[in-house]
Order: structure tokens, then C-alpha cells, then sequence
């Protein structure tokens, strides 16, 4: 089956005419779909072992409307690759992402060395339409395709005693220009974290593809978290180690500014950010007058609710 | 009227132009540059312009003083610094009707509770006297007391500058080298930076 053409970045009308498309009448008839586009399209096809998980993906019938193409994948924040939105699309498209090494390490009884493949080849990969807040009061709408955290996790069989699990993205100043910058306040490599009942959660989510397709490098290719109740920054793209462990992780924004991003950092409207509120956020569509809507608690996923039940959210925030 | 004056009058309104450009092509669903949310690219383009052209209007001072025949120089002063006034409003502008969306409530919010509003805020609202008092008019009506309100400039000066930096979240390379550049212009008003800015004569 022919992989379809990201030639077309891909407006919101013609992602979802695609979406119809591609699940009902064939790729070819998608990429006969002319380009709207404004910009130079981004060509990224991703590992061929990936291809038939993508093309089988279970569809997600939310009716969210996604981000327009285009903008997902050019407005981004990849600090490894520039402190700039546009810089992770400027920069990111030489990295190599076939083969993919993930190091599991820590409390666990199959830890080691896997090939991403390994892990993911065989799990049925879903679809989900995600509403994606991130802490600096913007929000976006993403199809991603991936599969449920948990269900990889398992694979790694952690121990009694692991409450936690880290994640690091890849430390390589080669390919990341972000990461030669000398006036970067980051320590790499980027570190998050979770504590296990959440990772555990079904809602946490190891994604290897968005709009039907792979992950572009920009949105964390070739594999990411999207941990869609806490800022986006939580969602660690590139992920190269899990470490699971008996402690809280010092995790890199809570480490930089522990007065402005805890370590939960779940989306929470009445917890502002000591520089700006996080009552409302701006859907960012590409629209020179972009839509103000009020931010919901756990970014309006209220089934987590549960993870933190007696805890003060305002304390841990 | 000096070329020089011209010359300067359309280096100030450039970056206007340019963005002007981009905005007709979004519009127009045409190729542009403003990313992925305009709104706000549009806002922080306005804001770094009035930083831009505050620089450049209290660079003119010094120049006169080491070219003192230059005397078109102070109209010109003046045109600039209408202009960094101009960029601050519609970079106010920008905010509350692009980004906001006209909600003002948020606006009042960051105004009355976030530090790096409240510094931008307050250099805005400095502006004003400076601008109104602008005019030759004015100058005359003013004397000695002109030249001390004008100096309320430098603090202003120092207020964007809090204002750009509170809003840095990881690279303070820009901040660093605004602070370079407003460290020299503030210095060269100082008695000793004064000697230097003559000596070089």
C-alpha cells in the first residue's frame, strides 16, 4: 500500500476529508487531495515497520477538530532543537529515528536494551484526539496514534517497590542544535517523570504517530508521552531511557524554576503561574484571532480525578 | 529638512512595513512567516520594535554630543521617539485584540498581579507625558523642567527591559544583549561616559 504524500501539510478541512478518506476509500484517492499549503510541506514518512500499525490504527470518533497540520507541526516546543516555535521544524529533519534504542533500566525485572520496534510492532495502535494544554497558556487539538502507556510499561514487568517512572529524551549534540547552545539554562538530557499509578493510567499514552501518519521529528519522533491532564511539558518527546524507581525524579523544568512548574504540573485553572494565569488559554489554529476558551481542571480529563484524591493540588502542583 | 531625518523616519517604520506584509499574506491565506499563532508573533514583534527604537532614540543624545553640529538631529529625536511610543501602543494594542480577544478581565489580571505586566504597564503609561510633551511647544512652555521629564526616559528604558526579561524562560541571550546596549547609552550619560563620548573627538 502506498504511503500517502505529506506534500499536502494539512489544513483542518483537509485532514478531516483525509481522515474519511484514508479509512474508507484508499490513500490514493488522498493524496489526489490538492495542497492549501502556505508553507513548505514537511516530508517525513517514518520507519517502515511502522506502516501497518498506522494504516490498521482504531479511529477515534471524537468530534474535536484537530490543529491544523501545518500548525502542530511548526509550532512546537523542542528545546534541544531551539528555544524558537519554529525552530524545531527548521532543524529537526535530519533525525535519525530507525533503528531506535530505548534503555529500560531501574526496578524492573526485564530491563535492558530494546529496539523500539520491539516494543511497539505488535500492539494494536490506536487513535486519540487529545486536547493538549501547554503551560504557557496555549492549547491545540491532536490526533495522535499510539498506544496506552501501561500496555508497554507491563512489558518491563516493574517491581513492588517502583513508584515512579523517568523518562529521558536523547542527549545528541550532533543532530540537536539546541543542545549546543551555550546560553541554555537546561541540563541535558531532558528528564520527566511520572508517578506509576499515573503512568498506569489509561489515559497516558505513548504515541509514534499524529494525523494518520508517524511522528514528525518536531513532535517528538519517534516516540513521545502525551500525558494529556498535565502541561505539555510533561509529555517528554524522543524518548530514549525509562527508569523506573523508588523516589520522585528531579525533572528539568521543576529543577530550573521549582517555584513555576512542579513536578504534577496537572492543568489546573485556579493554580496560576507565578509570571501569568492559567485560567483561559488561546487555541492556537493559525488564526490571526485565535479563540479564548477557559482551561478545565485536569484539562477537562476528569476520569484522573481519582490519582489524587486527599491531596492539596494547590501544594503539589 | 535633512535627508538624514528621512532617512531615519523610514529605518523607524521598516519593521512596520515589513510586518504589515506578512499580516496582508495571512490574511490572503498567502505564504508567510508569522508561525503557528500570529496573534502572538504579532505582539512580541510590536513589543521588541518599541525596545528597538527606544534604544535608537537615546543613542541620538550621545551622537550629538560627539557631532555637535548635527543639529537636525534633535527633530529627529523626537520623530523617533513618537515612534517607539507608536510601536508600544500597538503592541498594547495586539495584546488585549489579538491575543485576549478583547477580553479585558485577563488584561486587568496581568496588570494588577503579574510582575512583568505591571513593568511594561507602567512604561507605557510614562510614554504618555513624554509623548505629549514632545512638541517644540511644549518644550518652550517647559524650560529646564522639559529636560528633567525627558529624563524619565532612561527609567523607562530599564521598566521594558524588566518587562522582556521577566518573560524569558530558558535563553537570555536577546536580554543580555539589550541589557549590553542599554548599559552603554545609560553610561554615556553619565559625567565619565560623557568625557569618553567627547574624547573620541
Amino acid at each position: 500500500m502506498p504511503h500517502p504524500s505529506e506534500n499536502e501539510v494539512t489544513p483542518q478541512s483537509v485532514y478531516s476529508r483525509r481522515h474519511l478518506l484514508m479509512t474508507g476509500a484508499g490513500l490514493a484517492a488522498a493524496s489526489a487531495i490538492p495542497s492549501l499549503a502556505s508553507t513548505v510541506p514537511i516530508e517525513y514518512p517514518g520507519p517502515q515497520w511502522l506502516q501497518p500499525g498506522l494504516a490498521q490504527r482504531a479511529l477515534d470518533a471524537s468530534s474535536l477538530t484537530p490543529t491544523p497540520y501545518d500548525v502542530a507541526t511548526r509550532y512546537n516546543n523542542f528545546y534541544e532543537f531551539g528555544t524558537d516555535k519554529g525552530d524545531p521544524a527548521k532543524y529537526a529533519q535530519g533525525l535519525k529515528t530507525d533503528p531506535w534504542k530505548v534503555e529500560v533500566t531501574g526496578l524492573a525485572n526485564n530491563t535492558g536494551s530494546f529496539d523500539l520496534e520491539a516494543i511497539i510492532a505488535r500492539l494494536p495502535l490506536q487513535e486519540r484526539i487529545t486536547r493538549f494544554r501547554c503551560v504557557e497558556a496555549w492549547s491545540m487539538v491532536l490526533p495522535f496514534i499510539g498506544v496506552p502507556l501501561n500496555q508497554v510499561l507491563k512489558q518491563f514487568d516493574p517491581q513492588g517497590s517502583a513508584k515512579y517512572v523517568a523518562f529521558e529524551t536523547l542527549v545528541d549534540p550532533e543532530q540537536m542544535p539546541g543542545q549546543r547552545s551555550r546560553f541554555s539554562s537546561i541540563d541535558w538530557p531532558y528528564v520527566e517523570g511520572l508517578r506509576l499509578d499515573e503512568a498506569m493510567h489509561d489515559l497516558a499514552f505513548l504515541a509514534v504517530g499524529m494525523y494518520g501518519q508517524a511522528l514528525p521529528p518536531q513532535n517528538g519522533a519517534p516516540t513521545r508521552l502525551v500525558v494529556p491532564w498535565k502541561y505539555g511539558f510533561k509529555s517528554i518527546k524522543s524518548i530514549v531511557r525509562i527508569h523506573f524507581q523508588e523516589q520522585q525524579p528531579p525533572t528539568s523544568w521543576n529543577r530550573l524554576q521549582p517555584s513555576e512548574y512542579g513536578f504534577y504540573s496537572n492543568v489546573n485553572p485556579s493554580v496560576s503561574h507565578p509570571r501569568w494565569s492559567q485560567a483561559s488559554e488561546r487555541v492556537v489554529t493559525g488564526s490571526l484571532f485565535p479563540k479564548r476558551q477557559p482551561t478545565l481542571m485536569f484539562n477537562g480529563y476528569d476520569e484522573v480525578a481519582s490519582l489524587y484524591s486527599g491531596m492539596d493540588l494547590a501544594k503539589f502542583f | 529638512m535633512s535627508p538624514v531625518h528621512g532617512l531615519l523616519w523610514g529605518v523607524a517604520a521598516t519593521p512596520l512595513v515589513l510586518l504589515s506584509i506578512q499580516v496582508i499574506s495571512l490574511l490572503q491565506g498567502a505564504s508567510h512567516n508569522l508561525g503557528g499563532d500570529p496573534a502572538e508573533a504579532i505582539m512580541s514583534e510590536l513589543g521588541r520594535y518599541a525596545l528597538w527604537m527606544l534604544l535608537v532614540t537615546l543613542l541620538v543624545t550621545p551622537v550629538r554630543q560627539r557631532f555637535p553640529r548635527f543639529t537636525f538631529l534633535v527633530r529627529s529625536r523626537r520623530m523617533l521617539g513618537l515612534w517607539a511610543f507608536a510601536y508600544a501602543i500597538l503592541h498594547l494594542v495586539s495584546y488585549g485584540v489579538l491575543v485576549l480577544g478583547l477580553d479585558m478581565s485577563i488584561l486587568w489580571q496581568d496588570i494588577s498581579q503579574k510582575p512583568y505586566a505591571i513593568a511594561g504597564a507602567v512604561a507605557l503609561i510614562a510614554l504618555i507625558p513624554l509623548a505629549v510633551t514632545s512638541t517644540q511647544g511644549w518644550q518652550r512652555r517647559l524650560g529646564r523642567r522639559w529636560r528633567q521629564l525627558h529624563k524619565l526616559s532612561y527609567p523607562i528604558l530599564v521598566l521594558v527591559w524588566v518587562h522582556f526579561l521577566w518573560q524569558v524562560r530558558v535563553d537570555y541571550t536577546e536580554a543580555a544583549v539589550y541589557f549590553v546596549l542599554g548599559a552603554l547609552l545609560l553610561g554615556a550619560r553619565t559625567p565619565i561616559g560623557r568625557q569618553f563620548v567627547i574624547i573620541s573627538k
